[in-house]
């Protein structure tokens, strides 16, 4: 069984949620909370195998306890549970130390999993969340005088031209249409100074945009 | 202008008058020069002349006197002849015949005039010319010199006008000797003509020559009018003498009108003479005279001389003439030009006078004594006097005595040392004992050797001025005093006024703060009520859902439906939320809201949207606010209006503060227009600015795009 810290301001998600976790019968919510500091002493105290943490709670937020848990107990894996999905969440959460990203929208199909994969020692993130924290990295890269000058959305299908997508899976899944993708491509195309997408993916993998 | 041309033509005439004057002592000089030369020059034509004169009478007499005794020896001869004294002896025919033969033979051979035998009484006893009707044959010459003379046994010559022949002739007589040459029978004469001698020796002179006697009865002149007529007016009794010796015949003999005075000798037209004499040997004072007239050596001495002098006085003349033209059209040109100059001068003087005169503006000039010498019009005018009453008078008895000690303790010795000094403050007295306030201005005229002679004061009246002035300053001492009034009120209005500005501001304030904490408020009451109970909701209705995925298809499609349904609703609760007031501003802070805002705007424009910033220090709510309710704004903008392609978000950390700037591509607007500046929402922004102290520029212009900069200073 995975013990877990569930920390959630409101009682009927935290119930939702705890009854989510618990219908896997793989998972036993040890400990819950209401606020921050509470989440914090409950962690220090219960010992968790899995911290699910609210980012936005009274008191201490989430974001906060993630921190000073990062430091305090490192050997507590937490999961950061959100009704955001800006990426900007995500980011601030990963570089705070948590381990996963989840919204509590998508709580219903991937906490579980989720608490399970970051229990096994690994990272739960999904796909968006990955890509937003690729493309900060990209940007945090001061050398990048000329991927300066693209804008996230230009980036992000940089990326995925390099990656070797087509217009059109590009367009599923940015929810554009095809043409709009074309005139993403041509811009990209224009202000990075190259001709065509050969050129671009070597511009890509020299310039570290995409992982191989 | 007449008295100008008088004046000139003056000028001119005495000009002239003085050059000929000058012109006729030139030529004064030169003729008195030309005569001096002239006299010198005649008088040693005289003397030459004199000396000629001399020379030709030198050998005239030598000539003469050797014609005179060309028959001494022959007359000697013939006395001596054997014949004639047989004759003489023996008066016969046979005899007379003989001695005739002789005499023919005698004046034929030596071609005389005649020869012939006197006896002793003095009776012509033969003779050459017994045949003419002149004959002297009888005829008794003893009352001849020359008988008297040869009957006593002495030789003579004579001459003599022929008392038979009336002929001029030189008489030779000797006495004729009886053998013994003891007694005297009778005389022997012979007679040649003068004519020739007067011929030869006299005629070929241009001079005036004499042969004259003792009594100066002129015998032998190369003049013939002159001949038997007297060159020296003669005595009666010297006059008798001459009748009585019938030498020259029974006169009567003029008198030619000679005169000697100290000089030489005049005639009785008054026609002077050169007058040069010798004596001839053997004929004891008779003379050789020459007279040379003065007028004709002159004309000797003149001729040539003015033949060549002539010309050289012409030319020279002529050349001086040109000299003293030209050297008159010179001066006169000069003089003209002079006048000229002077005209000038003496216009402009007058035109100076004129306009000092003339200008309405206060002028005098005083002398180093501090006297009036010229005062303009004006000056008189103002003041009240007379011209006359002024001149010559002190400046300062015009003075107040406050200005005249003034202007004589400190401002005259300096005016005299420095030539010059301005806005002296004066008072005048008028005649009227009225006062007038004036300011002088002063400058000094130099002579050539740099000292003050004279001044030129401008006095400007200034009482009017003065006065406007004592009444502009009690009127701006009046002022102050109302403004100080006025500026209590005004400051007491102002701090009215800026109190109720700033509450104003304070309420603009707190209505944008409460706007924005109600929509906070409803944000998160959104989020944190509906938003979490749809979640619950959304979680339960999965669990349904699954639950009976198995059971019941029907109730599971329905299930499926209303998870659908939650989640969409959720979605828009979200959506609502983050419109009101995004979340991650009060979680995450600006620099993150601003980055989802501009990924946000570009996922729902597809224009490129770049967003870059500084590392930003956490700043305060109402600030962060303000300026992501600005970015919102201004993209919004860019999307709504600009046709943009590109917008560039940047938020950058500057020494004084924060910048945030949203710059487009786009078509920009006319900031002029209200239109605009209301559609563009640039009021909102810039109140909001305002409220935080900061402050919004934006530039834009049409076809430039857009560039809208907030500037705020982040205090401590």
């Amino acid at each position: 069984m995975i013990k877990v810290l569930l920390a959630d301001d409101h009682r009927i998600v935290r119930e939702g949620l705890r009854r989510v976790l618990e219908d896997s019968n793989e998972i036993k919510v040890i400990a819950e909370a209401a606020d921050g500091e509470t989440a914090f002493d409950e962690a220090m105290e219960k010992k968790p195998d899995v911290a699910v943490i609210d980012i936005s709670m009274p008191g201490m937020d989430g974001l906060e306890v993630v921190t000073r848990m990062a430091s305090y107990c490192p050997d507590i894996p937490v999961l950061i549970l959100t009704m955001h999905d800006e990426e900007q969440y995500v980011i601030r959460a990963i570089e705070a130390g948590a381990m996963g990203y989840v919204t509590k929208q998508s709580a219903p199909e991937q906490l579980v999993e989720a608490v399970k994969k970051i229990n096994a020692g690994g990272r739960y993130l999904t796909e968006k969340a990955s890509e937003a924290l690729a493309l900060r990295v990209i940007r945090g890269n001061k050398d990048q005088s000329l991927t300066e000058s693209l804008s996230m959305r230009e980036l992000q299908v940089l990326r995925k031209l390099a990656m070797g997508n087509t217009n059109r899976e590009i367009a599923t899944s940015y929810n554009l249409s095809v043409k709009t993708v074309d005139t993403y491509r041509a811009r990209i195309l224009k202000k990075l100074k190259i001709r065509n997408n050969t050129e671009l993916s070597r511009y890509a993998i020299q310039n570290k945009l995409v992982e191989l | 202008m007449k008295n100008d041309a008088r004046l000139v033509y003056t000028t001119v005439m005495r000009l002239r008058i003085i050059i000929l004057i000058l012109a006729l002592f030139a030529f004064l000089s030169a003729s008195t020069g030309g005569w001096l030369y002239y006299f010198s020059y005649r008088e040693a034509a005289f003397q030459k002349t004199e000396s000629d004169a001399h020379t030709r009478l030198t050998l005239l007499t030598r000539q003469l006197s050797t014609h005179l005794s060309e028959h001494i020896k022959p007359v000697k001869t013939l006395a001596g002849i054997q014949e004639l004294q047989t004759t003489l002896k023996t008066s016969n025919l046979e005899t007379i015949f003989q001695a005739n033969q002789i005499l023919d033979h005698f004046t034929t051979s030596l071609d005389l005039n005649v020869s012939y035998i006197l006896d002793k009484n003095g009776i012509t006893l033969c003779s050459s010319n017994r045949n003419a009707h002149d004959s002297f044959v009888g005829n008794n010459f003893s009352f001849r010199p020359y008988y008297t003379e040869a009957i006593k046994g002495m030789p003579a010559t004579y001459l003599a006008l022929g008392s038979t022949s009336k002929k001029r002739g030189v008489y030779y007589s000797y006495p004729i000797y009886d053998g013994s040459g003891t007694t005297i029978l009778g005389v022997a004469v012979i007679k040649s003509s003068v004519e020739f001698l007067e011929a030869t020796l006299f005629s070929k002179s241009d001079d005036t020559l004499l042969f004259a006697d003792p009594n100066g009865l002129i015998f032998i002149s190369n003049k013939p009018q002159l001949r038997f007529k007297l060159l020296w007016e003669l005595d009666e009794i010297r006059l008798n003498a001459l009748t009585d010796s019938r030498q020259f015949g029974n006169g009567p003999w003029e008198w030619a009108g000679f005169k000697k005075n100290n000089v030489g000798v005049m005639d009785n037209q008054g026609a002077e003479y050169l007058y040069s004499r010798l004596e001839v040997p053997h004929y004891p004072n008779w003379q050789i005279i020459s007279l040379r007239n003065h007028k004709e050596i002159e004309k000797q001495v003149t001729e040539p001389f003015i033949q060549v002098i002539g010309p050289v006085v012409l030319f020279v003349s002529i050349l001086a003439g040109l000299l003293v033209y030209i050297l008159y059209q010179l001066a006169a040109r000069e003089l003209t030009q002079r006048k000229h100059a002077e005209k000038k001068l003496r216009l402009s003087e007058e035109r100076y006078r004129h306009i000092y005169h003339k200008t309405p503006i206060m002028l005098h000039s005083i002398d180093t004594e501090g006297k009036i010498t010229r005062v303009s019009d004006h000056w008189v005018e103002i003041m009240g006097y007379q011209r006359d009453e002024v001149i010559g008078e002190q400046l300062t008895r015009f003075f107040t005595r406050e200005s005249r000690d003034f202007a004589i303790n400190s401002i005259f010795p300096r005016f005299f040392s420095t030539g010059f000094c301005k806005d002296i403050p004066y008072t005048y007295v008028k005649k009227n004992q009225e006062r007038i306030d004036i300011l002088l201005s002063c400058y000094g005229m130099r002579n050539e050797e740099g000292e003050i002679i004279r001044s030129l004061a401008v006095s400007v009246d200034v009482t009017e001025k003065n006065l406007a002035q004592k009444d502009l300053q009690m009127a701006k001492e009046k002022l102050s005093q109302y403004s100080l009034g006025l500026e209590g009120q005004v400051k007491k209005r102002t701090a009215q006024l800026e109190n109720a500005q700033v509450n104003l501001k304070n309420l603009s304030k707190n209505i944008i703060a409460s706007q924005e904490r109600e929509k906070e408020l409803i944000a998160q009451e959104l989020h944190d009520q509906l938003g979490q109970v749809l979640t619950a909701l959304r979680i339960d209705a999965v669990w349904i859902e699954r639950y009976l995925i198995e059971i019941d298809a029907k109730a599971w499609a329905r299930a499926t439906r209303m998870s659908a349904l939650i989640d969409d609703t959720i979605e828009d609760v979200r959506d609502m939320a983050y419109r009101l007031r995004p979340r991650v501003l009060d979680d995450l802070g600006l620099t993150d809201a601003l980055e989802s805002l501009v990924s946000d705007f570009e996922k729902r424009s597809n224009v490129s949207c770049v967003f870059h910033h500084d590392d930003l220090p956490e700043v305060d709510k109402t600030l962060a606010t303000a300026l992501y309710r600005i970015g919102q704004e201004a993209v919004t903008n860019a999307l709504r209006h600009s046709c943009a392609t590109t917008i560039l978000v940047e938020l950058r950390m500057e020494q004084e503060g924060i910048v945030l700037t949203i710059e487009d591509d786009g078509c920009g607007f006319d900031l002029d227009s209200t239109t605009d500046r209301n559609g563009f929402g640039l009021e909102g922004m810039q109140e909001r600015a305002n409220l935080v102290g900061g402050r919004l520029t934006i530039e834009t212009a049409k076809s430039q795009g857009t560039k809208i900069c907030c500037n705020v200073t982040i205090k401590g």
